[in-house]
């Protein structure tokens, strides 16, 4: 299905090396993606492994999360 | 000419009393009082002359249906003699202004308030949907997006901008979000040396009633010597339920040159609908 970009009001369907260039893009855009979830993971997980070696270490749930907010 | 002297005239028989024949004339001298305790009738208004006062005509007895006929439009006033005068009536759109003391007001366009709309577009399943316009008339842009719905869920959105008539696609978008989310509190991300202002922090809806509404502010798009500032807040649904509230803001780094539009995508797939509105603000 071709893709139409709008400009204003006015809608004009991609040339062929726009649709290309679209394609190269969203491919992009999926990288950075990705890349962005893997790093939320990996603050989540660190957050969490944080957490409990403050748990461990004989702090208790509300005192945790004052020091992390969680 | 004979002359009658009595203090009363009475129907020689029955109850009518005519005072001459056909043609002639019954004159009241000046100076003469007509006072008329009775009921007068049969005068046809053709017989009526001279000046109705004032007092004469009753309050509220003047209705529309006995104005003589006008203009379409046009609106009575008074000049500057009192008179009354009609406002001629002006073009769609146009408001009735005051021209002061002195003179009769006049229809003329609606001055311009803070934000002065440009122009409306509405998306209808685009890949990319640019917004062009901005010069030197205002010194700042305001863009408006109301319900703008992705047609994949869980996308997110992108702004460039447009130079010289084409949407810039380098490396040049350094930007910040912050960001705070209904379910999981307050977030944000950024990008130093990215290729698109990432304007939604998080993945937007596209459930029933999901959707991404906001506004971006460019300051000064037009001069030459400083680089574009431009900022955005927004309120989106996202597609875990959730709602996220975002500030954020960035700059076009590469040269100073006049902004004039900004382009939007999704990271992939179409935008399905939204209302777009660019205002120029003085």
């Amino acid at each position: 299905m071709p893709r139409f970009k709008q400009i204003n009001n006015e809608r004009i369907q991609f040339t062929a090396e726009e649709e290309a260039a679209r394609d190269a893009e969203e491919a992009q855009f999926a990288i950075i993606k990705q890349a962005e979830i893997d790093a939320a993971t990996s603050k989540a997980n660190k957050k969490a492994s944080g957490k409990q070696k403050l748990l461990d270490l004989g702090l208790d749930e509300d005192e945790v999360k004052a020091l992390i907010g969680v | 000419m004979s002359k009658v002297e009595v203090d009363q005239v009475d129907p020689q028989s029955g109850t009518t009393l005519t005072l001459g024949t056909s043609g002639d004339t019954v004159s009241i001298p000046s100076g003469v009082t007509l006072a008329n305790a009775g009921t007068v009738t049969g005068i046809p208004t053709s017989a009526l002359s001279g000046t109705i006062a004032t007092a004469q005509i009753a309050d509220d007895a003047v209705t529309l249906a006995k104005m003589a006929p006008g203009t379409d439009g046009n609106v009575i006033s008074y000049d500057a003699s009192g008179n009354p005068v009609a406002v001629a009536t002006g073009s769609a759109g146009q408001v009735l202004t005051s021209a002061g003391a002195g003179a009769p007001p006049t229809f003329a366009a609606a001055a311009g308030g803070m934000h002065n709309l440009i122009s409306t577009a509405t998306i209808s399943n685009a890949a990319t949907a640019a917004v062009t316009g901005m010069d030197s008339t205002y010194s700042r842009y305001l863009v408006t997006i109301n319900n703008l719905v992705p047609a994949g869920d869980g996308k997110t959105l992108y702004m460039q901008v447009i130079i010289g008539g084409s949407v810039q696609s380098g490396t040049n978008y350094p930007y910040g979000n912050n960001t705070r989310n209904s379910g999981s509190g307050s977030a944000g991300n950024e990008s130093s040396d990215s290729t698109f202002f990432k304007i939604s922090k998080s993945d937007i809806g596209n459930a029933t009633g999901e959707n991404y509404s906001g506004e971006i502010t460019l300051y000064n798009p037009s001069e030459t010597s400083q680089f574009k500032n431009i900022g955005w807040r927004s309120v989106y649904n996202l597609d875990n339920g959730s709602v996220d509230s975002n500030i954020g803001g960035g700059y076009y780094k590469s040269g100073q040159a006049a902004i004039t539009g900004i382009s939007l995508k999704m990271n992939s797939g179409n935008i399905t609908s939204g209302v777009i509105k660019l205002y120029g603000i003085t």
